[in-house]
């Protein structure tokens, strides 16, 4: 079977004036999988993001969303298609959860005033999968960082795109919602769809992700699959010295780090 | 059921909508029986079935249809106005503090008039003069203050509210350098830029009434957008919102019917606060039910002021301005006080 391509990024620079935040990067990710972006602060991972979201406008090269150009669609055809999530949202007004999960909807929304019964009905589905359906009618502005965290999570998942992209999106969370967004996640990616996430903690990724790009410096500096995470990739990326071990009820393997390493 | 849930989300919020509606009929019919001939609501309804009389006829008839239907029209087209454009504008600056007159408007229309008035403009072009000036200057003051905020098809709402401050502020001492040179048309000056309601007629509704309506409506289809705002523009890009094709168009509706009303007018000042504030406080801040509910509050409170301005110190009429922040600030204060021992 012929694996689709759902991100290709081909040879993207992108800078502010003279300084250079993303340097010549290439990407392919196969359209239904699950991959993790991971690198030290400052390495140009969220700008990456935000240049594959069509949002920042790369200085050379191209980026192809299920094989189109990303930044000359039209803004309800790209959002139909792919979306962003950043690791903090925060309203100006007391929205409802409700209606901010709605807004996932504008994507779609011909009537220009009203609400169809299926916008209602994807924010139902995406309230409950993203078990925020209690708080419904609850202002944003009230919530936890990590209840806001899902609401946008349910905001993205109502948009139904093809591609998900995520800045961080268990920043806020307790380990349990933690794992709850990572499954989520990984249900959405088996019902077809491709996920792209930058991750902070790099066991979450060895467990869940196929993939795990590291960028250093606006750079790929290696990608693995996580079988293949070793002790030199983690010093070579974070200049760390780390052990890896194997989870001894399953195949999965965990980086405990011990020391700075000194060069 | 689920559709109409969201509509008006509180008890309180549509009982006060159904107030509104209620008031707004009470206070046509005070802004047309009061005044320094009272007029009894029979002759207001039998005024109403004779039509338009300007001549000959009963005297009520006569200052109702030239005088107070104008009057009281014109009231509620800017009160509406005002209600509409200051949601949109607080929507997209996600700030409290912004109004219809952020942009410089207020100071626009009012250097347009005043030089107006300095320089005669009144032999040279009649009635219309000071109305098409303030209008010019209006939407000089806009498209400066937009074309300094804009880059590369880029419109950064930070320099945009702050380049309007600073705007507004060099043509407010314009203003004051040209009262101290033209002292004998000083009374004039203060009496256009303190603004009200008596210049109203009918050919001013019918040049404001266009503007203000399909203003209006631009406005409203961009709801979805401006609640998506609420989240950042960043957001609302990734939402699907065409962030800057929605900032031009609420940045030149909400500014152009405002300038349409101020035009002949002058501005009154308060109401585009504060009225969407008291509504959003009310029926929660979904621009889609949030812009009807203010012009109809807008709408009221500038009937009911305009009424106060005519009639509380007979014969003298003040600034409706004056009652509009006399009367409207402290109970907005009153709000504010409230909204936060609540907690929110």
């Amino acid at each position: 079977m012929e694996v689709r391509v759902g991100i290709a990024v081909n040879n993207v620079s992108f800078g502010y004036g003279e300084a250079s935040i993303l340097d010549g990067i290439n990407l392919k990710i196969s359209e239904g999988t699950f991959s993790v972006l991971l690198g030290p602060n400052g390495a140009g991972k969220s700008t990456l993001l935000k240049v594959i979201s069509g949002y920042l406008k790369p200085r050379s090269g191209e980026v192809l969303v299920c094989n189109q150009l990303v930044h000359s669609m039209k803004d309800k055809d790209r959002s139909r298609l792919i979306t962003y999530v950043a690791p903090e949202y925060r309203s100006s007004f007391e929205f409802t959860v409700e209606e901010a999960v709605l807004m996932g909807r504008i994507a779609y929304s011909d009537p220009v005033i009203a609400r169809s019964p299926r916008d209602l009905e994807a924010a139902e589905r995406a309230m409950l999968a993203t078990k925020i359906i209690h708080l419904r009618d609850r202002p944003v502005t009230s919530l936890s960082s990590g209840e806001q965290q899902r609401v946008q999570i349910a905001r993205a998942i109502c948009q139904d795109p093809a591609v998900l992209l995520l800045d961080e999106p268990t920043a806020h969370l307790d380990m349990n919602f933690e794992l709850e967004i990572l499954e989520i996640l990984t249900q959405l990616v088996e019902e077809g769809r491709t996920a792209f996430a930058i991750l902070h903690d790099v066991n979450l990724a060895l467990r869940y992700a196929s993939t795990l790009y590291f960028m250093k410096q606006g750079k790929f500096v290696e990608s693995i699959h996580p079988g293949e995470i070793s002790p030199g990739i983690i010093e070579k990326v974070y200049g760390v010295n780390a052990r890896i071990i194997e989870d001894p009820a399953g195949d999965v393997r965990c980086v405990v780090p011990y020391s700075v390493a000194r060069s | 059921m689920k559709g109409n849930r969201s509509w008006f989300r509180t008890r309180p919020g549509s009982l006060f909508v159904v107030f509104s509606g209620g008031l707004f009929i009470i206070s046509v019919l005070l802004g047309l029986s009061l005044g320094s001939v009272p007029i009894p609501l029979k002759d207001i309804i039998e005024a109403l079935l004779a039509g338009p009389v300007t001549h000959d006829g009963n005297t009520g008839h006569i200052i109702l249809w030239s005088l107070r239907f104008p009057r009281v029209i014109m009231a509620f087209i800017e009160g509406a106005t005002l209600g509409v454009a200051g949601s949109a504008m607080q929507g997209l600056f996600r700030n409290p503090m912004a109004d219809p007159y952020v942009l410089g408007v207020s100071s626009g229309a009012s250097l347009g008039a005043v030089l107006g008035i300095v320089f005669g403009a009144g032999r040279a072009l009649g009635l219309w003069a000071l109305p098409v000036l303030a209008f010019a200057g209006a939407f000089a003051s806009t498209g400066i203050v937009y074309a300094l905020s804009t880059k590369n098809g880029r419109t950064d709402t930070w320099t945009l509210l702050l380049s309007g401050i600073a705007v507004s502020s060099l043509v407010s001492s314009l203003i004051a350098f040209l009262m101290v040179f033209f002292r004998q048309r000083v009374e004039e000056i203060v009496f256009w830029t303190m603004g009200g309601l008596s210049r109203a007629s009918w050919k001013a509704v019918a040049s404001a009434l266009p503007y203000a309506v399909i203003g209006a409506v631009v406005l409203w289809f961009q709801s979805k957008a401006l609640n998506a705002f609420s989240f950042g523009e960043e957001a609302a890009f990734h939402m699907g919102v065409s962030v800057e094709a929605v900032k031009r168009r609420i940045l030149w509706a909400s500014s152009l019917t405002t300038a349409s009303c101020v035009a002949f007018t002058g501005p009154i000042g308060f109401v585009g606060l504060i009225v969407p504030h008291v509504v959003r406080l009310l029926i929660g801040p979904d621009h889609r039910r949030l812009m009807p509910v203010s012009a109809l509050v807008g709408g009221n409170a500038l009937v009911l002021a305009d009424l106060l301005a005519r009639t509380i110190v007979p014969p003298l009429e003040i600034p409706v301005g004056v009652i509009t922040s006399l009367f409207g600030a402290p109970f907005f204060l009153y709000l504010l006080v409230k909204v936060r021992k609540r907690g929110m």
